[in-house]
């Protein structure tokens, strides 16, 4: 498509000038895409793991926690977890790679959650409020991570669309207003000379 | 289980030794306990059910997931059973004196700590849970039995001097084991002295490697309870030993191979799942010595506490089958029964 | 004092002695009895010889008494009264020391009937081995009274 300019030296020069700018937006979003896209699948295979091995532990843990509950007079169990023991702080930071923006949670935990008295209460019990302990933390590394690929993959859906409309739209749009207004200007000079030439055969025949 | 506890005749309790060991053969028996771990549907758990002492109950179970209605109907029976069966009113105490420190705590954590929680009473203890609740809301604590009242004041000092509601529990659970075991010796049935102090034994045992191995930072000293056959001062000069060594430590000692398999297993992933195991097994093995009883109350003992084993084994089955958990996993984790 | 007195203290002693003992023998079978019954009425049958068992000695004691009694003449010498008090004793004391014992094993088989109902004989056969003491001390009464 051409571009609606006026085709004349100025307008080629600066058409040239946006010419060239955009090339090196293309080549630098381009490069961006790539570095992101390289982030994304390696962040990918770790994410991946992490949900496996979240899924698998969070599932072991509430079945021992099952266990322990069944084992134990509901009663006992109910005065144990009266009270919470614990506290779990969580702060969010952001942080930016490569323009993109992605959380960071930190987690703070104060006190045990095993907060009752040993009398009533199974090992069993402790150890898979324990176990429920450890993956609510991995649970949250595994939020922050998964926020961060989402992110990502925004960005790179954003810069393809960046790209791309640089690469097949105006780029060669650029291109074609210059051709046109290359062509326009050489015509015009043509037709100069002619007139010239004409003028010229004039005069010479007085 | 070399456990040995001297039997006396009582002829008191002739006509109900001769009801339980009609009651005693419809327990689960462990062929009936392997078949409902082996079955593959909830229903099928809930078949091998029938013709046992819990029949009734199951029928009227709709909904398997609401086990825990089933188990409270069964405990309810239970009691009701005990209370007519045993004429010594210190032996029903030494089974319900449990739920009055339960209902004592949940009152008491409600009152020291801000925070405001629903509360649920048990109706099992000897002091009726209304008369709890009354006396804490009024502070009215003279509706209370001399000993719970010396229980309470003891408990608060206690708060009032550590600020930390662990410390009191602890105090709590101290308490209530030297008040079982006073009311014990009170019945002078040696059966039940014993009883109380394996339960102290084996919840000291529980306590020592739960406080070891989890690195809480309570007081040992504090958390375990005395009394039982094993000396404080035994747990105490064990405290910095590695896991590994410790069972070289019970070697003549009737808890040889609870530590045993029990560590064994908490070394290598953490679980307790086991050493509860076989905790259970040994007070069922212990309770098994009133099989050669013919005259006395300790045939009645064993059969409540195996109910109770029942109860349990049903509620850990039921869980295990309605999650979906493999056959073998859930069979490790059933302790034995009396059949 | 004549004889008569003294005899029939001993025939007495012979009928109370053994039926005091077979009272409580079927005291302590038959409540245990009564507790399997409530939970499992069908046993009946089953637990009836058990607890008729212990009944045997008071049974004893009455026929030592009653051929003591066939002794007893309105001029019994002191000697021969005394006599006949001695010759009652086994049965006296052999029944009420058994008939109690009895009692204990037949609740036991009682408690072996409750778990399973066709090992019944057992617990009767076991009885039966308390039984032959009680009978063996009403067979020396029976002979010593003949000697009289």
């Amino acid at each position: 498509m051409i571009l609606d300019t006026n085709p004349n030296r100025m307008e080629l020069l600066r058409l040239k000038k946006r010419r060239v700018l955009a090339k090196r937006g293309h080549k630098l979003l381009k490069d961006k895409q790539d570095e992101l896209m390289k982030q994304l699948l390696e962040l990918v295979d770790k994410v991946k793991e992490l949900r496996k091995k979240v899924d698998r532990e969070l599932a072991k843990a509430t079945g021992r926690y099952l266990f322990a509950k069944a084992g134990m007079g509901i009663e006992f169990l109910e005065s144990a977890m009266l009270i919470p023991g614990i506290r779990i702080e969580l702060t969010i930071e952001e942080k930016s790679t490569m323009g993109v923006k992605t959380p960071i949670f930190k987690v703070q935990t104060e006190g045990s959650i095993q907060n009752y008295g040993f009398a009533h209460t199974t090992g069993e019990l402790d150890s898979s409020l324990l176990a429920i302990e450890r993956v609510v933390e991995e649970l949250i590394h595994l939020a922050e991570k998964e926020k961060k690929l989402q992110l990502m993959a925004e960005e790179i859906e954003k810069t393809r669309r960046r790209v791309n409309a640089l690469e097949y739209i105006l780029i060669p749009n650029l291109e074609d207003t210059i051709k046109y207004i290359t062509m326009k200007l050489s015509e015009m000079e043509r037709s100069n000379l002619t007139r010239l030439m004409k003028v010229k055969d004039i005069v010479r025949s007085r | 289980m070399n456990q040995t506890v001297e039997f006396k005749p009582d002829l008191k309790y002739t006509y109900a030794t001769g009801r339980i060991r009609v009651l005693e053969t419809k327990l689960l028996s462990s062929s009936k306990v392997e078949k409902m771990i082996n079955s593959r549907s909830i229903s099928d758990v809930l078949i091998y059910l029938e013709d046992t002492a819990y029949d009734d109950t199951v029928g009227e179970m709709k909904d398997p997931g609401k086990y825990g209605e089933f188990v409270k109907i069964e405990r309810l029976i239970s009691f009701d059973l005990m209370e007519r069966l045993i004429l010594d009113p210190d032996v029903k105490h030494l089974f319900r004196i449990p739920y009055d420190f339960h209902n004592l705590k949940v009152l008491l954590k409600r009152r020291l700590s801000e925070v405001a929680t629903s509360i649920v009473l048990s109706d099992f203890g000897t002091i009726p849970a209304e008369v709890m609740k009354t006396a804490f809301e009024t502070d009215n604590f003279h509706l209370l039995p001399e000993f719970m009242r010396e229980v309470i004041g003891q408990a608060l000092a206690q708060h009032y001097l550590k600020k930390n509601l662990k410390s009191m529990e602890f105090l709590i659970d101290n308490l209530e084991y030297n008040h079982l075991l006073f009311l014990s010796k009170k019945t002078n049935i040696p059966f039940l002295v014993t009883y109380v102090k394996i339960k102290i034994d084996l919840t000291n045992i529980s306590t020592f490697l739960r406080i070891k191995y989890f690195n809480t930072k309570d007081n040992v000293e504090e958390a375990l309870i005395e009394g039982g056959n094993l000396q404080l001062r035994f747990f105490l000069q064990l405290i910095s030993e590695s896991p590994e060594s410790l069972p070289s430590f019970f070697s003549n000692n009737p808890y040889l191979y609870l530590i045993e398999e029990g560590v064994r297993k908490i070394i290598e992933d953490g679980s307790f799942s086991i050493f509860d195991k076989e905790s259970e097994n040994y007070i069922m093995n212990y309770m098994k010595l009133s099989r050669y009883v013919t005259f006395g109350i300790e045939p009645i003992v064993a059969y409540f506490v195996s109910r109770e084993q029942d109860l349990n084994i049903i509620k850990m089955i039921l869980v295990g089958k309605l999650n979906e958990i493999p056959t073998e996993e859930i069979r490790q984790r059933i302790p034995i029964t009396f059949n | 004092m004549d004889g008569v007195g003294i005899a029939i203290a001993g025939s007495a002693m012979a009928a109370f002695l053994a039926g005091i003992g077979s009272a409580i023998g079927i005291g302590i079978v038959g409540q245990q009895a009564a507790g399997v019954l409530s939970e499992d009425p069908e046993k009946f049958g089953s637990l009836f010889i058990l607890v008729v068992l212990p009944g045997t000695q008071g049974f004893y004691g009455f026929l030592a008494s009653m051929l003591a009694m066939g002794k007893i003449t309105p001029n019994l010498t002191m000697i021969d009264g005394w006599r006949i008090l001695f010759a009652c004793l086994p049965i006296a004391i052999a029944g009420f020391v058994s008939a109690i014992h009895q009692g204990k094993v037949c609740a036991a088989g009682a408690n072996l009937v409750a778990k399973r109902a066709d090992q019944a004989m057992k617990g009767v056969m076991y009885a039966v081995m308390v039984e032959t003491y009680a009978v063996l001390g009403l067979i020396i009464t029976i002979f010593l009274l003949a000697k009289v």
